[in-house]
């Protein structure tokens, strides 16, 4: 096995989750529940409402409201996703500058430290 | 940055092209997280900056870039503002310059990097304030070693 | 056992892998969390077309690998290959193999999306090549030759910033 190989496996070695992840996940996974209940209470109600003449403006102002609603969920959850990436976009930059530095710090030091010719 | 940065994406392998201005920049620093270190060192650099440009191509052979692609960025920097820092030519033909744009007291106005290796080109550019001190904090983060900087603006070379 | 405790101790179980494969990828640790939290948030949907234990061992590893290359492009993070990061060892001459190890985490975490899934699933994962084409959907040479260049590419960085050979 060469030494590439092991550096690699020692580098990759798994890590562990963070502290309270799979209580995270379970307390995501029940919200997700929760809402799907929502939306299949809110889509019986909206059907039912519509079957009934005097409920039907009611229910086409709300059917309004909810889509101007889910237009702003939109909206912020769009925006959110732009600003994760701008987020990756800097770190990324930064990386690669501090990497640059890094490589010409190293070229410098190979210069300054090399056997001078005769 | 020139517009033969174009062609040279087209012709490259790999490519990077990070450009973020001051309302990217900004928003940016909104979704950095105080948490993380790394993420709160950019932060803090972030929010003096007016732009980061990355342009970065991995070529798959020697030879398909030339120094005339980079001599009109590098035009740009013989303004007076501009101090060449750092420059190095190896035998492989690699050669790494860096540039401080110097602004008032201890403060740096922007920086570049023009890292060329046989078969990759970067161009860093940091534009906005800059301390000495952020600069040379890079070291520690981002795996950077801490950067020691001329005391006083030097002479091109 | 209801489904949501099992759920829970499959959770418990495969975190670590699920976690590690996208702070490998990522290298960002929030960003991680939130992409390993998502892909065990879709694994509770899937439950009813996993057939056992390994199946969902097999299903996490594809979903967290290609999400993690989705979350790459999307980010416009677009394979970035000439990354070097070397920490500065803190012990001048200190232990090569640890540097090296340093390094080559931080380079993984800087080759193209494909690449690095092929190196972390080979090297984290313990995956063989069959594995691996068959959660990435690519043909089994196409892994092997990517690979190759892959590590080819980490071998020759890793020699130019350490300064020796690997």
């Amino acid at each position: 096995m060469s030494q590439m190989d092991d550096a690699l496996r020692e580098a990759l070695r798994r890590e562990a989750a963070p502290e309270g992840f799979a209580e995270r996940v379970m307390a995501k996974v029940g919200r997700e529940e929760r809402q799907a209940t929502k939306s299949d209470d809110l889509s019986h109600w909206l059907l039912a409402a519509f079957r009934r003449p005097q409920l039907r403006w009611a229910t086409a102002l709300a059917g309004v409201a909810l889509a101007i609603g889910t237009m702003e969920y939109r909206n912020e959850a769009e925006k959110r996703a732009e600003g994760e990436r701008a987020k990756d976009q800097v770190m990324l930059a930064l990386r690669i500058t501090g990497g640059k530095l890094r490589l010409t710090q190293a070229a410098v030091r190979r210069i300054q430290y090399a056997p001078r010719e005769q | 940055m020139p517009a033969s940065f174009d062609k040279l994406a087209a012709k490259a392998e790999e490519s990077v092209d990070v450009t973020l201005d001051s309302n990217m920049l900004q928003l940016a620093g909104r979704f950095l997280s105080g948490q993380d270190a790394d993420q709160a060192k950019a932060k803090k650099i972030v929010a003096g900056l007016k732009g980061i440009t990355v342009r970065s191509f991995t070529f798959k052979q020697e030879g398909e870039y030339n120094a005339a692609d980079v001599d009109a960025f590098r035009e740009q920097l013989k303004a007076p503002a501009w101090s060449r820092v750092v420059g190095v030519t190896e035998k492989n033909g690699e050669r790494e310059e860096v540039y401080l744009k110097t602004s008032s007291g201890s403060q740096i106005g922007g920086i570049v990097i023009i890292s060329a290796e046989p078969k990759e080109l970067t161009i860093v550019n940091l534009s906005g304030d800059i301390s000495v001190d952020d600069l040379g904090e890079l070291g520690g983060q981002f795996g950077i070693p801490k950067v020691e900087l001329p005391k006083s603006k030097g002479k091109e070379e | 056992m209801t489904p949501v405790a099992d759920f829970e101790g499959m959770v418990r179980e495969h975190q670590s892998m699920v976690f590690s494969i996208a702070y490998h990828f990522l290298h960002d640790r929030p960003a991680a969390e939130e992409l390993a939290q998502d892909v065990f948030l879709q694994l509770f949907k899937s439950m009813g077309a996993l057939e056992s234990a390994e199946h969902v061992t097999r299903w996490l590893r594809r979903v967290t690998t290609n999400r993690c290359i989705d979350h790459c492009r999307r980010s416009r993070l677009m394979p970035r290959i000439g990354l070097d990061q070397v920490p500065e060892p803190s012990i001048p001459g200190g232990a090569p193999d640890l540097m090296l190890s340093r390094a080559l985490g931080q380079l993984v975490a800087s080759l193209p999306a494909n690449w690095r899934a092929l190196v972390i699933l080979k090297y984290q994962e313990e995956m063989e090549t069959e594995e691996i084409a068959r959660a990435l959907d690519m043909p089994a040479g196409t892994v092997k030759s990517q690979l190759s260049r892959a590590l080819d590419f980490l071998r020759e960085k890793a020699s130019r910033v350490l300064g020796e050979t690997v």
